[in-house]
């Protein structure tokens, strides 16, 4: 039998009870921690553990995110061979993560996005929300933030925008297309529905629009709009203490909360944007604020983090998304989709913050 | 009588395994391969206890809600105890292929023993529990030491089935990986000869 004497099996007796423990402490600490089920609930995905961030994090920094593009809860891209998770996503995750970690101090949220699905927005800005309880977050505009973009930015602690930054946008869009004519009388094709109820092909592009579908479409459409309205003005008055100042800036939200896009600069006087700056002026107002918070000494800036990109299989094959699209989409100006209406080009979304 | 003498023989042998693999893997090893009835059956009951703890490593590792646990901790089992028979056949079946003994039995019990550094990741998990920062460095690092351990254990397991010395061994492990990436260029190739073929 295997060499051994009777003194080694208290031992080897030992090192299998004392791991069946700690893999039970282990089990106890994740499992007891409230954040964990909530992380994972939410549908994160594994992200692998990388020991050379790790060094790099132990110390207090701030987090850049960028939320660029589209708004969407969908597949990232415009499309591909395998599914990207979208850039909204991406930085709803940054988010959850930059909210538990607390060598985080602040975060720096950098918005180029024209908007995207409401759903997805008002997730971005609970998000937001739920990071700006704990730490201060500054949203740096970039070419564009609007609509759904203004949304989620409308969560953060401060807003600082270029003179030139589109934004605002404030309103919501549902929008298709009526190709009953040319089909009918074009084409004769004559579409064929079969449906349980009369609001069931609501905006197909078969038919002409009923004036109880418009009525419909548009109590949606009012319900989003006095959501965002409501989002942005408690959002934007939030550390007004006066009552009169707290008027006057909800006057002048609602004054230009009717769809029409703003300058920073014009923003700045409708009390959408706190200051006017680039992304160097949100840096070191978000320090300051972040040594603020948590007493932090010196004058020397906190560091900050980019965040790691996720792996992407596709792109490391060289088959990244962008590369297959814009074979597709050849005789479209370079980096830019055909200009078709939302509903024909994300047939899955129905309500839109769009600029 | 009889029974309650069995299971302290099986007992002490479980103990005397770890421990000799863990601190004398050669000399235990050695031994192993001479014995005939308790070791394979101990090395069953090794690769099962280890595929069966795999989930709760997992768990530990990644939290979440552990509602389909009872499922996952049988078929952990299955598939630790399916994949180590694979991989022993194959290992078995190349060694046959170059007029070496088959010794399937040996092969599946030296290398079902190579598993047991895996039950010490138990000892890792505290210091992902219990140091945060610092802590998941240890974790990742001795985790690593443990994956380390444990190849460098069945290659030894490989080594005494077959009385190989170390380079054989590193070809026996290589070989395997080689051919299937030979094999995998050989149908992409073969694939795009049948696409080229049947399009217009």
């Amino acid at each position: 039998m295997v060499p051994s004497e009777p003194s080694t099996r208290p031992i080897a007796l030992g090192l299998l009870l004392i791991s069946l423990f700690a893999l039970g402490l282990g089990l106890f600490n994740t499992l007891s921690a409230p954040k964990a089920s909530v992380k994972y609930a939410s549908g994160k995905p594994e992200q692998a553990l990388d020991v050379s961030s790790l060094l790099k994090k132990q110390q207090p920094h701030l987090q850049l995110l960028e939320l660029t593009g589209m708004i969407t809860m969908g597949e990232g891209g415009e499309g591909g061979l395998f599914e990207q998770e979208s850039n909204a996503m991406t930085v709803r995750h940054g988010l959850e993560d930059a909210e538990e970690d607390n060598n985080v101090k602040g975060v720096l949220l950098r918005i180029n996005s024209p908007g995207g699905t409401v759903a997805m927005s008002q997730e971005l800005n609970e998000a937001v929300k739920r990071v700006s309880l704990k730490k201060p977050v500054v949203v740096s505009m970039g070419d564009l933030t609007a609509s759904g973009g203004y949304y989620t930015a409308c969560a953060a602690d401060k807003i600082i925008a270029n003179p030139g930054t589109l934004t605002a946008s404030i309103g919501v869009i549902i929008s298709t297309m009526n190709l009953s004519e040319l089909l009918n009388n074009k084409l004769g094709v004559h579409a064929v529905t079969i449906k349980s109820g009369r609001f069931k092909d609501i905006l197909s592009p078969y038919r002409t629009p009923t004036p109880a579908d418009v009525q419909l479409i548009q109590t949606l459409i009012d319900d989003s709009y006095q959501d965002f309205l409501n989002t942005v003005v408690a959002g934007r008055t939030r550390f007004i203490k006066d009552a009169a100042l707290r008027q006057k800036r909800i006057a002048s939200i609602k004054a230009v909360a009717d769809g029409r896009i703003v300058t920073g600069r014009q923003g700045l006087t409708a009390g959408l944007v706190d200051e006017i700056g680039d992304q160097e002026v949100a840096v070191a107002r978000l320090n300051e604020m972040a040594k603020q918070r948590f007493h932090i000494k010196g004058s020397d800036l906190l560091p900050l983090e980019t965040g790691e990109k996720r792996f992407d299989l596709a792109e490391w094959i060289g088959l990244n998304s962008k590369s297959i699209v814009s074979g597709l989409t050849a005789t479209t100006p370079a980096g830019q989709l055909p200009r078709l209406p939302l509903s024909a080009r994300y047939p899955n979304q129905l309500l839109w913050m769009m600029e | 009588m009889i029974k309650t003498r069995q299971s302290s023989h099986f007992l002490n042998g479980l103990l005397d395994s770890m421990y000799g693999i863990l601190f004398h893997p050669a000399t235990t090893m050695a031994a192993l391969a001479c014995e005939e009835s308790l070791p394979f059956g101990l090395s069953v009951f090794w690769i099962a206890f280890v595929s069966g703890l795999a989930p709760f490593i997992q768990l530990a590792i990644q939290g979440g809600t552990p509602t389909f646990l009872w499922l996952a901790v049988p078929l952990s089992i299955l598939s630790g105890l399916v994949s180590w028979g694979f991989v022993s056949i194959l290992i078995a079946g190349l060694a046959y292929a170059f007029r070496q003994p088959f010794y399937l039995e040996k092969l599946l019990t030296l290398s079902g023993f190579s598993t047991i550094p895996w039950v010490l990741m138990g000892f890792t998990l505290l210091f992902k529990a219990s140091l945060a920062g610092w802590g998941t460095i240890l974790f990742v690092l001795f985790s690593l030491i443990i994956w380390l351990w444990t190849v460098i254990l069945y290659s030894m397991a490989i080594g005494k089935t077959y009385q190989m010395h170390a380079g054989q061994v590193l070809i026996v492990l290589a070989m395997p990986f080689g051919m299937s990436v030979i094999w995998m260029a050989w149908l992409v190739g073969f694939i795009g000869n049948i696409q080229q073929l049947v399009s217009p």
